[in-house]
């Protein structure tokens, strides 16, 4: 038992010290962001695409190298890195829009009452930053965790990667057929989290909100709600800066040329995907050169691009099925718990719980009941996608549909609308955007889980189905660099497109209905 | 004749709107003068506000002048505004709000306690020392916001809707506890120059009305009240200014 506390502790740690960093580029990133134009025109598109890309795709690929250049400590370093990755981008936006959204009020004080730049500092500004980031801290702090242990879980099995903690002790228990051991683990870890959101979170969400925004709020969609994918939307607004230069000085003189009657109204999408096309060649020319410089990269054949293409498909298919069995359970779902009075708040609340445990812990449990149950590898791993799906799309939708104004009931019992009118033209329309919300965060989620589902290995058993997931594990395994870089870009590229490209235009039209109707 | 403090010639603001020149107001001038108080009033839009924050340094001047006539050697601050959003810092205490204001003046630290006190009092707002703002009414809240602008001791207080968010029972004590400070031969405020949506208040507190129209904001008349202080409200010659405001305003 003492352990597992001291195996606890070490992940703990590694949250921790990943946590503190964040804060430190959090600080510094957000200010000179809010500060300097030139920074924040240079920063802001890349933040923008790294936030939304799947990042445990990178793990492979970093932990190797990590392990190939800080002897020692590698493995802790590349976990600590992935860890961050997984919470800053979030707290980065947060610090600075804080400082250029500060309130006005603010700073007419400040500038009326000649406050000096240090009291404007340590008095007025930082207490109103510090506010904000913590509903970010939150979020991020719930996302680290799936990471951590998704983190330890991958490792486990290869004797140079290895990492030691929580999630690496539930792995070895699952591959030992340990069932108390991973129960154990498991408890120990939600125990944890949980005593966190109690005497941390909880108390530092009602001070937040006392002095920000005045209302009190505890439930864990809240976290969910406030999520990284939102932030993937909004990437209109922030990617203004390399964006608005390319607007400006390629794509108005494209536009005179092209506008004709053939483009019209499909204009918009190309102008997506020019722009997005032309950022994402900058990020791979950089890749490229960074390549070279190290020399890690045989030149990549055809044959190679087609492989990993095949395994994204292989992937994103099984992702799309997850998100549709998803939504079959939870459309139905949220509709009768919403409309049992009775029992509606305390299911929520072992939902909300069960929903904080990192889906990540749960993974090797599952496997091995899932697997003995089915005998089918791959329903199992459908099954764990759905896991690292479902309280995205849930919770957004639960919170949807429960925020819908009384109103709305009244109008169709006022106007008898016939059933299938009312969903159709009232609800739908209502819920679409955060329907939408949650579908991008579980689909990020999806990607992430699928990276751990689609291949487990249990000392000399290896489950595998084809797909990114597999492929990126042997490449980590055989040491092939060329094949981790691949996958890492073929996924980091995808994401975003996809984001461009599907998720954008359909959100905007989305909340422009929903506007017309509030 | 009476000595001015300050001067506006022909002030206008412009701003833009969707990369569109909009102009709030235009040809803004008046004079405020020594022991002087004065109301402007006018339906929303016309640029009230705007022409405070004007005042206060808070916004830059698209046109025109506005020119101080005190050299601000001889008075630490020129000028002060409340503003009627109340604009406290909410992590800081009512003690702390208030000596955020202070903080910059030049005077020795215990007589910035001191100041922060003398105004505490002078509002009556001891006991709430260590209160912060969200514990406080809304009464209590401005009161903390008059009590700051005063506490730089301004030669002019600009206040910026000062009673809007208050009930009326409130904001009638908060108008005459007001006035009376402003009796007071300590009382280091000379004028005032205040914005409100109401006729009556207007009427009540200002030396002079400046009835403000139109987009862009402009003038539309100055009245002059001549009433003894303190003022009743019932009585038929404060009636009567009532309704020349009104009609004037609508007409």
């Amino acid at each position: 038992m003492i352990e597992v506390l001291l195996l606890l502790a070490l992940s703990a740690q590694r949250m921790l010290i990943a946590y503190l960093l964040c804060l430190v580029i959090a600080y510094v990133l957000g200010y000179f962001m809010a500060r300097e134009p030139i920074i924040e025109k240079m920063l802001m598109p890349i933040l923008d695409v790294l936030q939304s890309i799947p990042i445990l795709v990178f793990f492979p690929p970093v932990i190797y190298i990590f392990i190939n250049h800080i002897p020692g400590y590698g493995t802790d370093a590349a976990v600590i890195f992935l860890i961050i990755t997984s919470m800053v981008w979030n707290m980065i936006f947060s610090v600075y829009e804080s400082f250029i959204s500060i309130r006005r009020s603010l700073k007419d004080i400040s500038q009326m009452f000649k406050v000096n730049e240090f009291d404007r500092f340590f008095k007025i500004y930082l207490p109103y930053i510090s506010l904000g980031l913590i509903p970010n801290s939150l979020a991020s702090w719930a996302n680290g965790w799936f990471f951590l242990i998704a983190t330890e879980i991958i490792t486990v099995g290869h004797e140079t990667y290895t990492i030691n903690g929580i999630g690496s002790y539930i792995m070895q228990s699952a591959i030992k057929g340990d069932i108390g051991g991973i129960l154990t683990g498991i408890t120990l870890v939600s125990l944890l989290i949980i005593l966190m959101d109690i005497f941390i979170w909880r108390p530092l969400m009602n001070m937040s909100s006392k002095y920000i925004r005045g209302k009190k709020e505890s439930m864990i969609y809240d976290k969910i709600l406030d999520f990284r994918p939102d932030a993937n939307i909004n990437m209109g607004k922030s990617m203004k800066g390399v964006s608005s230069f390319i607007d400006r000085y390629v794509l108005d003189n494209l536009a005179k040329l092209l506008r004709s009657n053939v483009f019209g109204r499909s204009f918009d999408m190309i102008k997506a995907v020019i722009k997005y096309s032309i950022i994402i060649s900058i990020v791979a020319l950089l890749l490229v050169l960074l390549n070279i410089i190290y020399g890690m990269l045989p030149l990549v054949t055809i044959g190679d691009i087609l492989m990993v293409m095949k395994a994204f498909v292989y992937s994103f298919g099984r992702i799309i099925i997850a998100y549709m069995l998803c939504i079959i359970w939870i459309i139905p779902a949220v509709y009768l718990i919403s409309r049992s009075m009775k029992y509606e708040p305390n299911v929520i609340r072992w939902m909300e719980i069960i929903g904080s445990i990192p889906v990540s812990a749960i993974f090797p449990a599952a496997i091995i009941i899932l697997t003995s149950f089915f005998g089918n590898f791959e329903i199992v791993a459908i099954i764990f996608l759905m896991t690292g799906m479902q309280w995205y799309l849930f919770f957004n939708i639960y919170g949807a549909y429960k925020s819908m104004p009384e109103y709305i009931n009244d109008l169709k019992n006022m106007y008898g609308i016939k059933r299938q009118d009312f969903i159709r033209r009232i609800v739908m329309p209502f819920m679409m955007p955060f329907i939408i919300i949650g579908s991008l965060a579980a689909i990020g989620g999806g990607w992430n889980a699928a990276i751990v589902a689609e291949y487990v290995s249990f000392g000399d058993s290896t489950f595998e189905v084809y797909g990114i997931g597999s492929l990126i594990h042997n490449a980590l395994i055989q040491g092939d660099v060329k094949m981790m870089f691949l996958c890492a870009m073929c996924v980091a590229t995808a994401i975003p497109f996809l984001n461009l490209c599907f998720w954008r235009p359909i959100m905007k039209r989305a909340s422009k209905k929903r506007g017309s109707l509030v | 004749m009476k000595k001015e403090w300050v001067s506006l010639s022909n002030v206008g603001k412009m701003m833009y709107e969707n990369n569109m020149e909009k102009w709030i107001m235009k040809d803004i001038s008046f004079n405020l003068h020594e022991k002087e108080i004065i109301a402007i009033v006018g339906p929303s839009g016309t640029g009230k506000t705007m022409l405070l924050r004007m005042l206060a340094g808070l916004e830059t001047i698209s046109e025109g002048k506005i020119t101080f006539f005190v050299s601000s050697t001889t008075v630490s601050d020129l000028v002060s505004m409340v503003f009627h959003d109340f604009a406290l810092v909410p992590w800081l205490s009512v003690e702390e709000n208030i000596g955020l204001a202070v903080e910059h003046i030049a005077i020795d630290k215990e007589e910035k306690k001191r100041r922060v006190k003398k105004y505490i009092e002078m509002l009556g707002l001891e006991g709430y020392e260590k209160s912060q703002p969200f514990e406080l009414s809304r009464g209590l809240k401005q009161k903390v916001g008059v009590a700051r602008a005063l506490a730089v001791e301004p030669l002019i207080l600009l206040m910026d809707e000062p009673f809007v968010n208050l009930d009326p029972l409130t904001a009638h004590a908060m108008r005459d506890e007001l006035l009376a400070l402003w009796d007071d031969k300590e009382f280091p405020t000379n004028s005032i120059l205040m914005t409100s949506h109401s006729i009556e208040e207007a009427v009540y507190m200002a030396d002079k009305i400046i009835i403000m129209d139109g987009k862009p904001g402009k003038i539309k008349r100055m009245v002059d009240i001549n009433l003894e202080r303190p003022r009743d409200m019932k009585s038929s010659k404060f009636e009567k200014h009532v309704s020349r405001v009104y009609e004037l305003l609508v007409g």
